[in-house]
């Protein structure tokens, strides 16, 4: 078995990245456009991520009905098969901790985004299916849930972006890490609100020493910043082909 | 100590719908060029110096290499630029003040729309100080002083006055909630209904709990949105006989933004088939009923009028109490148990049938093709359909795409002015 | 993330407007901890910390397991909380249950604070499984700092007892797999004295509260968003049950004494500037620094006083040096 290094001494990755490069980054807006009210695919990578936004409708029962805004709910999916290595039986089930976990912490990510007062005794309901995972997980599913909720037309106060990155010997931070990477690597996932410095979501579970943590959040800010103008790209693109498709049916 | 930075776009092909960006970024920095400088990190051309300031960060001098790290696509404007640029597309456009004019710029969530503090903020905005900032994506919209940006793409939302379709999906306490689509169900109270016997009928306590006699969860009834809750919900009635429980048809559910507010909402179509253009994208194809009973309130008017006229001309002993006031008359007749009754009507043929099924198809085809829908334009694209024997067949994508391309360029050929049939 | 006791709008007010002046509710310093009192227990392993009015119990217990399938040569390590039914009024759903265990494990097991592969006996046969029970006793904010810092001390002051390993080799000497058993011999702790478990390092968890100056919990009008950057944003270190009420976000930052960061979370909630976050993390340098010590400490006081009724001169074996007196 031929060892890979992580990162040469000519500055090459696995995938022949550079330190501050991102993976291919392609996504879609309005892929279920029947439905659900907002949908979005994203693949970042090898790392495919799809989510579904109903809402803001009835809520489904009583005790999600709050008077003065919006319940937010978030379900995750993430079936066996999208697993790196899925000859394993893995098997994520819904009540796993880990999903648990992972959703409690998207709620509370986007309660904060999303103008949840302007939809008084509504319920917005947030369906997530990882279909592929190759490496930033948690980033790509807050990818396409921000997407998804632009394209249901639900205000929000902004883009939220995200990305991982890692350190290598201490060093070098080496950003947007896939599985391999992930397994190696001390790394840390953030998750930042539009061009802005301000950090809604920061997630580290390995350990790294103080002083590398300054230049992992600057090159990681810089990283989200870039997927957010990406995103924003495509949201524009779309919008422009829809509104040039409708308008010309007016014929003037 | 140059970095040299190359950038590569591919970029795929569009379809209709969306597109994909495909962007790959490679730049090259030299090794020995990690000079770390956490201010430099922000592609540095693009902050605000304010953002960047970042002089009390762990004191760090700005080291002299810079990495310009993931700069690939044209520098984003700066805020100030943006703000200056909107202002001045807002001014260009908007040289006649009085008229709605809709920008063909689309803005996205957290994007500056303006920084004039004396217009007013409508729907789709937030503010932050001076600053106004949108909140969906969609098309900016000013109208005098208020500045909004419509979405998009959003759920239907009730306006009073809205000739809609509905379906209850709960009975309550004196009142039904009713399902319309929208971002919450409407209200259909007790005494909004008309109950058998007359409008004159008093509510009685059995009425309260024989509610479901009247109308049950599943059952659709087309309404009016009579008036607007704090919380954006509607309060829906039925008082009028054109209004009531459906019966005898399908439903077609079609986008919302596709159906245009007009007077009349009712259509009778070729073929023995009626239909009701909810304004929520709730469509309602049946059997045109036999014409003994008034469905329309034009017809009701005339006959009224007739009636009128011919007691004025009749002789004055003739004159009999409360035969002048025919509509209430009329009503009470009409309010029989058989308006909320379940049963269909037995003789339904097979051709009404076909029919009904073929203009469900016409209106998938319409709306597959985003366009709005009319009643003219219904009747177009039932036409071209006859060409298609086997109504099945107006589902396929090629058959709707051309069929839809059919309808705009046969308008286009009548010089119809369709100009914005959509009510986004 | 607290619901059930429902403050007042006077008393979130006030407490808000309080921490706007840079005061707080019980007159501590905006970054000051709160005292922590750490007793150990008779029995290794028996931790009760107290932290301002939050108090926690833990007790390390062991046994011997078979390792995991996939990974023979590491013992097992499990966190065990019970949140007790009168506390269930101040804590939310399982939500919170949740967080702080998954917080703990990631904290100590994660960074290997604790090394799993100490605990393996016989690679594959046996190995310590190491449980961690926590019982709330009482809460007034801040679980997750008290949970964390009584778990490490716990597995800090606990000891394995000592094993020995006895090989008997069948004579015919067929097939190894079969006629080969090992004999474990658990020595009771008052025959041969037990072992600590090796740690590695010891990994504290501070929490910071984040609360905006302006925001006063109500309604400051349709459409407006207090995110300027001109805001100033409150960072309280060591929550107290009313103010973990009413923060709007916060931030878990775990580190030990060698500056490395074990873990840090941010979940969502009000967003934070990544200088403050950096901040932060450079002032809980100096509180772990301090708690470190602290735990060291207690823990050397508790070894001597153990010590206090051993003769130590009579268990010496070597024989008394003479001085050279000349």
């Amino acid at each position: 078995m031929s060892r890979q290094e992580i990162y040469s001494p000519e500055g090459l990755r696995v995938d022949g990245r550079r330190w501050n490069e991102i993976r291919r980054l392609s996504c879609k807006i309005n892929t279920h456009p029947i439905s659900c009210d907002g949908s979005s695919y994203l693949q970042i990578g090898n790392t495919k991520v799809m989510t579904m936004v109903h809402g803001p409708i009835e809520p489904k029962n009583k005790s999600s009905l709050l008077q003065d805004r919006a319940y937010l709910t978030v379900n995750l999916n993430i079936p066996s098969f999208s697993f790196f290595n899925a000859t394993t039986n893995k098997k994520l089930s819904k009540n796993s901790k880990k999903i648990l976990e992972l959703q409690v912490s998207l709620v509370n990510i986007f309660q904060d985004l999303i103008i949840l007062k302007n939809y008084p005794r509504t319920q917005i309901i947030i369906n997530t299916i990882v279909l592929n995972q190759d490496g930033s997980l948690i980033s790509s599913i807050i990818n396409s849930i921000s997407l998804a909720l632009i394209d249901s037309g639900i205000s929000m106060y902004d883009y939220i972006s995200s990305v991982n990155c890692g350190l290598f010997n201490s060093k070098f931070p080496i950003l947007d890490l896939n599985y391999l990477e992930e397994l190696d690597l001390p790394f840390l996932t953030i998750a930042i609100i539009g061009k802005s410095e301000n950090v809604s979501f920061l997630l580290l579970e390995n350990n790294l020493p103080l002083d590398a943590l300054e230049k992992i959040l600057a090159i990681s800010i810089s990283g989200s910043h870039r997927i957010k103008d990406l995103m924003d790209n495509q949201v524009k693109k779309s919008s422009k082909l829809r509104i040039k498709s409708i308008n010309e049916q007016s014929i003037n | 100590m140059s970095s040299t930075s190359k950038q590569n776009w591919a970029i795929s092909d569009c379809d209709a719908h969306f597109c994909d960006v495909l962007v790959m970024l490679k730049i090259f920095v030299p090794f020995h060029c990690y000079g770390w400088s956490s201010q430099k990190c922000w592609g540095a051309e693009e902050e605000t110096a304010g953002e960047a300031g970042k002089a009390g960060e762990a004191g760090e001098a700005p080291a002299e290499a810079t990495m310009e790290v993931l700069t690939v696509s044209k520098p984003i404007q700066n805020r100030e630029d943006f703000d200056s640029d909107s202002d001045s597309d807002l001014d260009l456009d908007f040289a006649s003040p009085q008229k709605q004019s809709l920008q063909n710029s689309v803005v996205t969530p957290g994007e500056l729309v303006t920084s004039d503090p004396m217009l007013m903020r409508g729907h789709g905005t937030y503010s932050v100080g001076n600053k106004t900032y949108s909140s969906v994506a969609g098309t900016i919209s000013r109208v005098n002083k208020l500045l909004s940006v419509i979405p998009l793409k959003s759920r239907f939302r009730p306006e009073t006055g809205d000739h809609i379709v509905g379906r209850i999906t709960e009975v309550g306490n004196k009142r039904w909630k009713v399902d319309i689509g929208g971002e919450q169900n409407a209200i259909l109270l007790l005494g909004s209904v008309n109950l058998p016997g007359g409008i004159l009928r008093r509510k009685s306590q059995n009425d309260e709990l024989t509610m479901r006699n009247f109308l049950k969860e599943g059952d659709l009834l087309n309404c009016e949105v009579q008036m607007l809750y704090n919380d954006g919900a509607a309060g829906l009635h039925t008082r009028s006989l054109k209004y009531g429980k459906l019966r005898n048809g399908l439903l077609v559910l079609v986008p919302s933004y596709l159906i245009v507010r007009t007077k009349n909402h009712s259509f009778d179509l070729p073929g023995n088939v009626s239909i009701i253009l909810g304004v929520n994208g709730f469509v309602w194809l049946y059997k045109t009923p036999l014409k003994t009973s008034l469905s329309s309130s034009s017809t009701l008017k005339n006959t009224n009028l007739n009636k009128f006229q011919t007691m004025l001309n009749s002789d004055s002993s003739n004159y009999t109490p409360g035969s002048t006031s025919v509509s209430i008359t009329r009503l009470e007749e009409e309010s029989t148990w058989e308006i909320y009754s379940d049963k269909n009507d037995p003789n339904i043929s097979n051709n009404v049938r076909l029919n009904i099924v073929r203009y469900k198809n016409c209106l998938k085809c319409l709306s597959h093709c985003e366009i709005g829908i009319t009643k003219s334009r219904i009747e177009h694209v039932y036409d071209i359909s006859l060409e298609y024997e086997n109504s099945g067949n107006l589902i396929e994508i090629e058959v709707m795409e051309r069929i839809g391309k059919d309808v705009l360029n046969g308008e286009k050929m009548r010089g119809v002015n369709t100009s914005k049939m959509m009510s986004l | 993330m607290v619901k059930g006791v429902v403050l007042s709008r006077n008393e979130q007010e006030f407490l808000l407007q309080l921490l706007a002046q840079g005061k707080r509710l019980d007159g501590r310093e905006i970054e000051q901890f709160r005292d922590v009192e750490i007793k150990l227990g008779e029995e290794y392993g028996y931790v009760d910390v107290k932290l301002g009015r939050s108090r926690v119990v833990v007790r390390i217990s062991s046994e011997i397991v078979k390792p995991f399938e996939d990974r023979p040569f590491e013992g097992i390590f499990n966190i065990n909380i019970e949140l007790n039914s009168n506390l269930l009024l101040f804590s939310s759903s399982d939500n919170d249950e949740l967080l702080i265990q998954r917080m703990i494990e990631k904290s100590i097991k994660r960074s290997n604070s604790l090394d799993l592969e100490s605990l393996c006996i016989i690679a594959g046969k046996f190995c310590w499984s190491i449980k961690a029970d926590l019982h709330f006793i009482e809460f007034d904010g801040n679980f997750i700092d008290i949970s964390n810092l009584a778990v490490i001390v716990g597995l800090l002051h606990f000891k394995l007892n000592n094993v020995t390993i006895n090989n008997n080799q069948n004579a015919s000497g067929g097939s190894n797999n079969d006629q080969q058993y090992a004999n474990l011999i658990i020595h009771p702790i008052n025959e041969i004295d037990p072992i600590s478990l090796s740690i590695l390092h010891i990994p504290i968890s501070i929490t910071f509260s984040f609360y905006t100056s302006t925001s006063s919990g109500g309604d400051t009008g349709d459409n407006d968003k207090d995110n300027d950057k001109d805001q100033s944003v409150i960072c309280l270190l060591d929550a107290s049950l009313k103010e973990e009420m009413l923060r709007q976000s916060f931030l878990i930052i775990t580190m030990n004494k060698n500056k490395e960061v074990c873990q840090i979370l941010k979940n969502g909630g009000l967003p934070i500037d990544a200088l403050t976050i950096l901040n932060c993390c450079n002032r809980a340098v100096k509180i772990v620094d301090e708690l470190t010590e602290k735990i060291k400490s207690t823990l050397k006081e508790d070894q001597l006083r153990r010590l206090e009724n051993v003769p130590l001169d009579e268990l010496r074996a070597e024989n008394a040096r003479q001085t050279n007196e000349l």
